[in-house]
């Protein structure tokens, strides 16, 4: 192998770690799609509104699932799966996803005082929040 | 932080997941490593230049060409 094949990424074998790590994100994503199916089958007026309220039962299962079982699934994901080099790209998202919380939000909340955008949206908010810092993240990770 | 890592992973015929695999970090790692992109850690890099079985010194280069001042 040559230097200039040397520069070329293999994309035909993964580490150990990298195997973990796609098992990992299959995983999550498996069990996103999950959870909607059983959103859609246990609330299907939520799903179909966005603004019906869910069952307490919904609410306490998942939010067991997402309060408890999502830190210990991404505490092992920390731990076993991930590098150095992600965790800092990890950081550097939350970095930036952190300062737009701080300088965004208190300024729709303002705006919102003031009638002149509509009224603040906890949701989008936290949607925002999370691509900002997935954004990131997937930015210095793989660029 | 400028380094030899690409240079020194072609002469001993290594790919960048053979690399990780040693170091156990990505290939995204390496790569970025390699490209001047993320600077290691002090045991990620102390840890490559053991493999490599050279100075710390001889692997990375931060440009320092001397005077008081660190």
């Amino acid at each position: 192998m040559n230097l200039q094949e040397a520069t070329m990424p293999d994309l035909k074998k993964l580490t150990k770690r990298e195997q973990l790590n796609r098992y990992f994100l299959i995983g999550s994503f498996a069990a996103g799609i999950l959870l909607v199916l059983l959103m859609t089958v246990m609330e299907p007026n939520y799903v179909a509104s966005n603004v019906a309220d869910i069952s307490a039962v919904t609410a306490i299962i998942f939010a067991v699932l997402w309060g408890l079982g999502m830190p210990v699934i991404a505490y092992i994901w920390h731990i076993k799966a991930i590098d150095e080099q992600e965790a800092a790209a990890y950081r550097d998202g939350a970095y930036y996803a952190a300062y737009a919380l701080m300088f965004g939000a208190p300024t729709w909340w303002v705006l919102a005082k003031g009638n002149v955008v509509p009224p603040v949206n906890n949701e989008i908010i936290f949607i925002i929040f999370n691509f900002i810092w997935l954004g990131v993240w997937f930015y210095k990770k793989y660029t | 932080m400028k380094n030899k890592l690409k240079v020194l992973r072609a002469m001993r015929d290594w790919s960048q997941a053979q690399l990780g695999e040693a170091l156990d970090v990505s290939r995204q790692a390496v790569n970025a490593i390699e490209t001047g992109k993320y600077d290691p850690s002090l045991p990620l890099a102390f840890k490559i230049s053991r493999l490599f079985n050279l100075p710390i010194e001889e692997v990375f280069d931060d440009e320092f060409t001397g005077g008081n001042n660190a």
